[in-house]
């Protein structure tokens, strides 16, 4: 355990105490319909201690072996996800949750990792990723998945999905020239798709996704309906100045202003209770996690561990990004949580287990002489 | 890959993802750093908010002090419309089940008030019992855009007794938000009534509380509070007992009519008003049937309204300031002074009634003649009051001129609005001359309807308010005061803010012998051996100067009853007027109630009275 990366695993553990702290602000008032103001504090806190057992295990079986496994979580996803589509519970117009008891499970964040498993082990082999080749293998893993999160509809997690295949490609050594390409095509398909949708003679996108987007340019005509949500984010960020309005003093969060305060939008109560230190405080806190998961890359015994720690690395950061972009109005309106902070099972677990995965490659990383 | 190529691979990324967190926090600083400021107002904006607190309206009292209207606390169930933003149909209808209304109801009161601001709270329920009130708060968590308000709500502890005096409250139409500055849309304005003329003294200025709100616009927090300035008292020149007695005295003899065998008809509404003749000032005026105003405040007003409009008495008709009826020979003091003033006639000249009298042609028959009794034979001036005698004044009005009798008549307060401070104004009746009818019927004036002018029949109108007047002017000898309810505005501080004196409405000058045999005439019909009201104040103490009238308006129907008088008939306090519709002759019908109110006025009991 020597090669534990433990500055890895303290940036972890400091942004889910953090995150605690954070739910607790945004739903204390919420809980206390439930008769205990902790209530989902609690509910997160079991979350991150299963996600640390999870970790725990996952560290005890070597990466190569989980690899191995890794069509067989491949297809058990792909069950899932066709499960969520056939008798899911629908949240904000789309069936994201499956019912497992008291618990819900969102299949898309599961699905994730083992898409980061499939890709590591199929793009692994330096000879199949030359030319279009590696692309073409990924794409056919990517494809699949995508489509039943597509179904869902979760564009979130599909933009997530797409990142964390490219990050995987890049460091699986396809040309960078190819990839440049594909990404300009894949953008093009998405332009077309929205002006599709708004102009009637593509709909792929719902309506309410459409709105977002348009929201997203202009939120100030939507105010009352789909520009609501970011207008309200804006306000609570921009308000909290430099050192912010003081843990619960947030008038925005604490008086129910701003939407999904605690999933989607938690990093607006970050902004308004703790201001940019808070919220800058929290980007260094991933900035460490992305330092030492890149570490962990270059040290990697093989290129399966690199590959395998490049998919959840993307997929972290894709995360943080569109989430944080979102509340900042940067990116338009998507359910993706903020790792480690959102209020949510799911993503907590999922999170900590694919770091799991990240540690698990540096612990069996190769000696390094200097 | 080669290994120098993924560490190539690895800078770059960690590169363009260090430049990603730099955006993401150089956004942060231009949010939060560069429109710091503007976005912590907008903050602010969302979580204050300002709520008007509705001022108290200004307490009525009579002239003793004694609470016509003022306020007590109720709970308002109120909906703020902006704070209606999720689930609208589910928390109306919650709401609809706590209340007992209808959805579409309640629907009905957010639609019909379009013009509101969505943040100002929409009263949907007034007055509501405390554990509705409770029932709304237990349930504030499902109820979003719900708020339970306290705000004064009117009362009106004497219920009907002067309702027409004070009129009522209803909720603010458009046109009164448009002409009245600074009214919520679902405030409660006068709509008749004192409560109307004096809308402006009496609603006071209300206050605001800056409040912080939630996102559903549920005050959590008050910041800061401009309390309200009360409105002013008014001090009503009426004597709430007195006003009790007249309405008393005139729904038992109305419902004793109702009874009577033999009659031609059923009596309909009545009216008194009794004046203080020194001043003008109102010190009873009832229009009986009359109304409960507390009932326009209820939930089911509308339906209090439709059973008022449906009763063929018009409860809602002020028929002592509204009704205009022919005075019959309550007018007879006006022919008199016409004639002794035209020197047509001297008080003590003797005329032969014989019943009979041939006038343009026409033959006009005295009441005896109609009645089979007797006429009256030899009268004067005092004993031809004292009995009523019609022939005498259709001979003493034809030698007067329509043109004496109108002036003298005008002179004394008919034929225009006495100016009464209340809402609506007071009719103008009508005093009939030649010009008026050629002008409205395209006729013109006969010696006939001098002759029907002269016993207060014919085109004649007055309001019992007028006749009131006429009897004030009467025993001022010609002194008129303008009428008036309002006699102090206070402020809440105490403060008399306006105080009415006596303003002269017309004066009418007329020689003291005139003036004393129109005194002495209406004395002995209440004293006279053969007097007209003698029955119904032979037992009171008090010398009272008054004249029967009844008055034809239908055939097949009893005649309108009068009774006007002033009294103490040698040193004159009050002048009153009483009108039983279709009551039958004013003698019998409505001088008993005159004595009853005068009874009440000058603290006797009733045995003084029939």
């Amino acid at each position: 355990m020597r090669n534990l990366d433990v500055v890895l695993l303290s940036a972890v553990v400091l942004l889910l105490l953090f995150g605690l702290l954070v739910v607790y602000s945004a739903t204390r008032g919420l809980a206390e319909t439930r008769g205990d103001s902790f209530y989902y504090v609690k509910r997160q806190a079991i979350a991150a201690l299963l996600g640390f057992a999870a970790m725990a295990v996952v560290l005890t079986v070597d990466y190569r072996h989980l690899i191995k496994l890794s069509r067989l979580f491949y297809l058990g996803s792909l069950l899932l996800l066709a499960a969520v589509l056939v008798v899911g519970r629908v949240g904000g117009g789309a069936e994201r949750w499956l019912a497992v008891g008291p618990l819900s499970l969102q299949p898309s964040e599961v699905a994730k990792i083992s898409l980061t498993l499939s890709l590591a082990s199929a793009l692994s082999d330096r000879e199949r990723v030359e030319g279009w080749r590696g692309i073409f293998i990924a794409l056919a893993w990517l494809v699949p998945m995508w489509g039943l999160i597509l179904l869902q509809p979760d564009l979130g997690t599909a933009m997530t999905m797409a990142g964390m295949t490219l990050g995987v490609l890049i460091f699986a050594g396809a040309p960078m020239r190819n990839l440049a390409l594909l990404t300009a095509a894949g953008l093009g398909a998405a332009v077309a798709a929205v002006v599709g949708s708004i102009q009637g003679w593509l709909p792929v996108l719902k309506p309410y996704q459409v709105n977002r987007l348009i929201v997203f340019f202009d939120p100030y005509r939507y105010r009352h309906d789909e520009g609501w949500n970011v207008i309200q984010s804006m306000i609570a960020i921009g308000s909290g100045n430099l050192f912010g309005k003081g843990l619960f003093g947030g008038s925005q969060t604490q008086l129910n202003f701003l939407p999904a305060r605690h999933t989607d939008f938690i990093f607006s109560v970050i902004g308004e209770e703790f201001g940019f230190v808070g919220g800058a405080f929290v980007l260094l806190l991933f900035g460490v996690v992305f330092w030492r998961g890149g570490r962990i890359l270059l040290q990697a015994k093989d290129s399966m561990g690199s590959l395998l720690v490049a998919g959840v690395l993307s997929m972290i950061f894709c995360h943080v990004l569109i989430n944080i972009g979102m509340t900042l109005g940067l990116m338009p309106v998507t359910g993706l949580p903020l790792p480690l902070i959102s209020y949510g099972g799911t993503s907590v677990l999922t999170t900590l287990t694919s770091i799991g995965l990240v540690l698990n490659v540096g612990l069996r990383r190769k000696k390094i002489h200097f | 890959m080669a290994e120098p190529e993924l560490q190539r691979r690895t800078r770059r990324m960690g590169l363009v993802l260090l430049l990603v967190l730099l955006l993401l926090a150089g956004r942060m600083w231009q949010l939060q750093i560069v429109h710091g400021e503007h976005y912590a107002a907008l903050a602010d904006g969302n979580r204050m908010r300002r709520l008007s607190i509705s001022a108290p309206r200004g307490a009525i009292r009579d002239r003793e002090g004694r609470v016509l209207a003022d306020n007590r606390l109720a709970f308002t169930v109120s909906i703020v419309p902006g704070g209606l933003v999720e689930d609208r149909e589910a928390v109306v209808e919650r709401l609809g089940r706590i209340l007992g209304r209808s959805p579409e109801e309640i629907e009905a009161t957010l639609q019909g008030n379009q013009r509101a601001y969505p943040y100002e709270p929409l009263r949907v329920a007034r007055d509501v019992p405390p554990e509705v009130a409770v029932a709304v708060e237990e349930q504030r968590m499902d109820l979003p855009g719900v708020m339970v308000e306290q705000e004064p709500i009117r009362r009106y502890p004497a219920g009907n007794i002067a309702s027409h005096v004070l009129g009522y409250l209803q909720l603010a139409s458009p046109e009164d938000l448009a002409s009245y500055d600074g009214y919520r849309t679902s405030d409660l304005v006068g709509r008749i009534g004192v409560e109307r003329a004096y809308e402006g003294y009496l609603r006071g200025q209300r206050g605001f509380q800056q409040v912080e709100v939630n996102a559903l616009s549920r005050p959590i927090r008050v910041l800061g509070t401009v309390p309200p300035a009360p409105g002013n008292d008014l001090v009503l020149t009426l004597d709430l007992e007195l006003q009790r007695a007249a309405t008393e005295a005139v729904a038992e003899q109305l419902e004793r009519l109702k009874q009577e065998a033999g009659r031609q008809g059923p009596p309909g509404g009545g009216a008194v008003v009794v004046l203080d003749v020194k001043t003008g000032g109102v010190l009873a005026l009832v229009s009986y049937p009359e109304y409960d105003p507390n009932k326009f405040l209820t939930g089911d007003r509308g339906a209090y309204f439709a059973e008022l409009e449906k009763d063929p008495l018009s409860p809602l008709f002020n028929r002592a300031i509204q009704g205009a009826y022919a005075p019959g020979s309550s007018f007879k003091p006006i022919t008199l002074l016409a004639a002794l003033e035209r020197r047509v006639t001297t008080a003590d000249e003797v005329y032969v009634a014989t019943g009979v009298v041939e006038i343009g042609g026409r033959v006009f028959r005295d009441w005896t003649i109609t009645r089979g009794l007797p006429p009256a034979g030899p009268v004067n001036a005092v004993t031809a009051m004292e009995r009523s005698v019609n022939d005498y004044f259709y001979v003493m009005g034809s030698r007067a001129g329509v043109q004496a009798i109108a002036a003298t008549a005008r002179a004394l307060g008919l034929g225009g609005s006495a100016g009464l401070d209340i809402w609506p104004q007071d009719a103008a009746g009508l005093v009939p001359d030649p010009a008026w009818k050629r002008a409205s019927q395209g006729e013109i004036w006969y010696p006939g309807d001098t002759a029907n002018l002269s016993i207060g029949q014919g085109f004649l109108q007055v309001t019992p308010l007028q006749l009131a007047v006429m009897y004030m002017g009467l025993a001022n000898r010609g002194t008129v005061y303008e009428p008036y309810l309002v006699q102090a505005i206070v402020s809440p501080t105490g403060e008399t803010l306006y105080r009415r004196e006596p303003r002269l409405l017309s004066y009418l000058e007329a020689s003291p012998s005139s003036w004393n045999a129109v005194h002495q005439g209406l004395v002995a019909v209440t004293s006279g051996e053969r007097g007209t009201a003698r029955s119904a104040f032979a037992r009171f103490p008090v010398k009272v100067a008054g004249k029967t009238g009844s008055a034809q308006v239908a055939p097949g129907r009893e005649t309108h009853a009068w009774f006007a008088a002033y009294a103490p008939a040698d040193d004159p306090e009050v002048a009153l007027a009483v009108l039983l519709e279709y009551g039958g002759g004013g003698g019998a019908a409505a001088a008993p109630v005159a004595c009853r109110v005068l009874a009440a006025y000058f603290g006797f009991d009733g045995n003084v009275c029939p």
